[in-house]
This record gives structure tokens, C-alpha cells and sequence, in this order.
């Protein structure tokens, strides 16, 4: 058993994190900030409204 | 002044993007080209040759969670000296990547040993445990920050946690050295002819590290633009509740 299977499988793994976690974070960034876009647009009377 | 700091924010997304590529061009080169190891050496031969190939990626990760746990430190220490919000961005952004960075390390380590050693852990060996305990602490951390109420007195405790993580560092990076393990020692910095690591396999390690400092870098920019973010939407709706009430 030479162990190159074994590459493989930890390869896909460690590149799966970090590829999940720039994508969390990405996202993250662009949700935030259209949430302040449209916070900022926001008054406190339209608050009280809802 | 503040077009360059947005400027320099936004290098994260280039230097994530350039990272990721290079991870994923160091992964092909790693599984397809990298150099072979001699199955025997003076100092015994490798059960499983080519598991070495793991090493690739896996010290450059063990690596990037140390720098992880210095900017929890960095974090941590600030939030006791100034109480700033800037401090706490990067006590979450290090303990987030320690979290990330540790799992890729204590997974692929225990996929190695299995081929190499025949068992994936050893709860004898002073590093495997004292990184699995630093992991732990990560974790510790960004499930504690989730599920506690973003108070002063949660950010003092979970920083004293955070420095107490550090404290690991040290104990974890030397420990091959100071105590007998059946983890590989030291293999970059000492002399490499007794384990067979040839001057050709450490120049695509450090190769790896540097593309996986690439990717670090972008990740930690990013990281920190959304902890700010997400500060400053909080801060936003807070002035708008209090808007409404008068």
C-alpha cells in the first residue's frame, strides 16, 4: 500500500475547508453589506411603522 | 486617505482568489510531480511512500494555524489594553481560521498516520494532543462568540481563552524536540539526510507555505472586513431602535 489513496482523501479535505470558508466569507460580505445599503436607506419613522 | 484604505480591503478578495489558485495548483503539483521520497534511508524505510505527499499541504496548514493563534493573540491582548472593536475583529478573524487551519491539520495528520504508522492518533504523543487540544480551544471559541450574548464581560472571558490558547504554541511547535514523540521531527529546519528529505522536497514545502501565506493573508483581510461589517450593521440598527424610541 503505497498511500497515494490516502493523498487523495486529505487533499480533498484541507482544499474543501479552505474553499468552504473563502466562500462563507465572500458571501458573508456581500449580504452585510447590502443589508447596510439598505439600513442606511432606512428611516426611523418606517421603523416605527412596521 | 479612505479610498486606500478601501483599496487595501479589497486586496483581500485578490489575494484569497490568487491563494486559492495557487492551493489548487500546488495540490496538482504535489499529487502528480512533486519529487519522491526513497522508500529506505539509513534511518529505516516508510511504510507508506507516497502518503508523504500529504506533507505538502498538511505542514503549511499546521503553520497557518500558528499564525492564526498569534492574531488571536494579538486580539486577545488588545481587547484587554484598549476595549476596542478593531481588537475584536481580530480575536474573531484568529479564531476562525485557528478553527479552520486545525481541522485541515488534524485530519490529514491522523490520514498519514494511518498509512504510515498503521493507527490514526497516538494519545501518547505530546504534539498530536497538544494541537488537538489548540483546535479544540478554536473551537471553543467561535461556538462560545455564537452562542453567548455579545457582551463585555463574555469578551473578557472568551480573550482570557484565547491567550490561554497561545500559551500552546510554543508547547506544540517545540514538542518534537523537547519530548520523545512518534510524530516526525523537525524536518525543515534541522538537517534532513536521517529521514530522507531531500533539499528538492523542502524548496516545494516552502513553496507551499508561501502560496498558503498568499491565501492566509487574503483570508484574513476578508475576515476582518466582514467582522467590521457586521459591527457596523449592528451599530446601525442600534441607532435606528433608538431613533424610534425618541
Amino acid at each position: 500500500m503505497s498511500g497515494i489513496t490516502e493523498s487523495y482523501i486529505a487533499y480533498a479535505i484541507m482544499l474543501g475547508l479552505v474553499i468552504w470558508f473563502s466562500r462563507d466569507v465572500v458571501t458573508s460580505i456581500s449580504s452585510l453589506e447590502t443589508e447596510l445599503e439598505s439600513l442606511s436607506d432606512e428611516q426611523p419613522n418606517t421603523t416605527e411603522e412596521e | 486617505m479612505n479610498g486606500e484604505k478601501m483599496n487595501f480591503r479589497d486586496s483581500g478578495y485578490a489575494l484569497t482568489y490568487l491563494g486559492l489558485a495557487g492551493v489548487v495548483f500546488v495540490t496538482i503539483l504535489s499529487l502528480e510531480y512533486a519529487p519522491g521520497l526513497k522508500p529506505c534511508t539509513g534511518g529505516g524505510c516508510w511504510g507508506a511512500p507516497e502518503a508523504y505527499r500529504i506533507l505538502y499541504l498538511h505542514v503549511p496548514f499546521a503553520w497557518c494555524s500558528f499564525l492564526s493563534f498569534c492574531v488571536l493573540f494579538y486580539g486577545s491582548l488588545m481587547w484587554y489594553l484598549k476595549r476596542s472593536e478593531d481588537a475584536w475583529v481580530y480575536f474573531q478573524s484568529g479564531s476562525d481560521l485557528g478553527v479552520i487551519f486545525g481541522l485541515g491539520v488534524i485530519t490529514s495528520g491522523p490520514i498519514w498516520a494511518s498509512a504510515e504508522w498503521g493507527r490514526p492518533w497516538d494519545w501518547g504523543d505530546m504534539r498530536l494532543n497538544s494541537f488537538a487540544l489548540l483546535t479544540a480551544v478554536a473551537l471553543f471559541l467561535v461556538y462560545s462568540r455564537q452562542s453567548q450574548p455579545d457582551t463585555q464581560q463574555n469578551r473578557d472571558t472568551l480573550s482570557a481563552v484565547g491567550l490561554f490558547g497561545f500559551a500552546l504554541v510554543p508547547i506544540t511547535a517545540g514538542a518534537t524536540t523537547w519530548w520523545e514523540t512518534t510524530h516526525p521531527e523537525v524536518l525543515i529546519v534541522e538537517s534532513s539526510e536521517t529521514v530522507g528529505m531531500s533539499p528538492d522536497v523542502r524548496s516545494f514545502l516552502l513553496i507551499s507555505f508561501g502560496v498558503m501565506c498568499i491565501l492566509f493573508t487574503g483570508l484574513l483581510i476578508l475576515s476582518n472586513k466582514r467582522y467590521r461589517l457586521a459591527a457596523e450593521v449592528s451599530g446601525r440598527k442600534n441607532e435606528l431602535d433608538q431613533e424610534a424610541i425618541s
